[in-house]
């Protein structure tokens, strides 16, 4: 499939006004146990394996809601929790998203087929 | 001021929810434990930030990836300003329980603002947060 966009270079720097929408998840030992997550692995079966298939299955989530109401995933990445962020629950992921509405239809479309704009850096160091 | 919707404000505490809803699930589908979401909304710069790969030495790249990072050093499009700042500090907040927001959305006061003839909208918890149910 492909797909003629501009060049990154030509879409204008600007002041907008926009509304943002920043998602934070919280994902447990508990969670990448659970039947229905397990379900969805595809190969292995090893915490990394399951907390890869969690991070897919958040950015879809993100990604359908984010576009329904026509708006752009500016960016889901994964962080590793420090002792602080843990609180002592057993969190070995947060992931973190972050939406943007009111950003030009060029943009959303491009997010929309997955090119330049919306990147998924995912960083497993899991403890 | 250019604007995409009229009702971007709306749109995004109602996308914000709804990514929610989703990933919480329900009794016979439980999927993420903990999930919080904010929304601010004002001015942030936009456009193409960050350098390209060919402006970065080999040297920094290799040193990258010994260390077992990712180089994620690219170009591309994104927004940066207090708003951004303002939704993740909103969305810490409820993380680490200072909002109790067990089926709400936390809004900073100019979100709450636009929002309020459109969406059910609480009393403010704080002085600049508000919480928004729909």
């Amino acid at each position: 499939m492909s797909h003629e966009y501009p060049d990154l270079e030509l879409w204008s720097n600007e002041v907008r006004a926009i509304s943002c929408a920043s998602i934070s998840v919280e994902v447990t030992a508990d969670d990448l146990r659970c039947p229905m997550l397990q379900s969805r692995v595809t190969s292995g079966n090893s915490q990394d394996e399951r907390l890869s298939t969690a991070v897919h299955l958040i950015t879809q989530r993100v990604q359908y809601e984010a576009y329904k109401y026509e708006g752009t995933v500016l960016s889901v990445r994964v962080v590793t929790p420090n002792k602080a962020m843990r609180d002592r629950k057993p969190v070995v992921a947060i992931v973190n998203a972050v939406l943007g509405y009111g950003l030009p239809p060029l943009v959303r479309v491009a997010a929309y087929c997955g090119r330049t704009v919306a990147t998924v850096n995912t960083y497993f160091a899991v403890s | 001021m250019i604007q995409a919707h009229e009702d971007d404000c709306a749109r995004a505490t109602l996308a914000a929810l709804a990514v929610r809803a989703e990933l919480l699930g329900n009794e016979s589908r439980t999927q993420f434990s903990a999930v919080s979401c904010g929304v601010a909304s004002g001015y942030v710069f936009s456009g193409a930030l960050g350098c390209t790969t060919s402006a970065i030495s080999a040297e920094s790249r290799s040193a990258a990836s010994a260390a077992g990072g990712f180089f994620s050093a690219t170009r591309r499009y994104d927004v940066i300003g207090d708003t951004v700042e303002r939704a993740a500090s909103i969305c810490s907040q409820i993380r680490q329980g200072k909002l109790d927001c067990s089926s709400w959305a936390a809004v900073d006061d100019t979100t709450a603002e636009a929002i309020g003839s459109m969406l059910a909208c609480s009393k403010a918890v704080s002085c600049r947060t508000a919480l928004v149910y729909v």
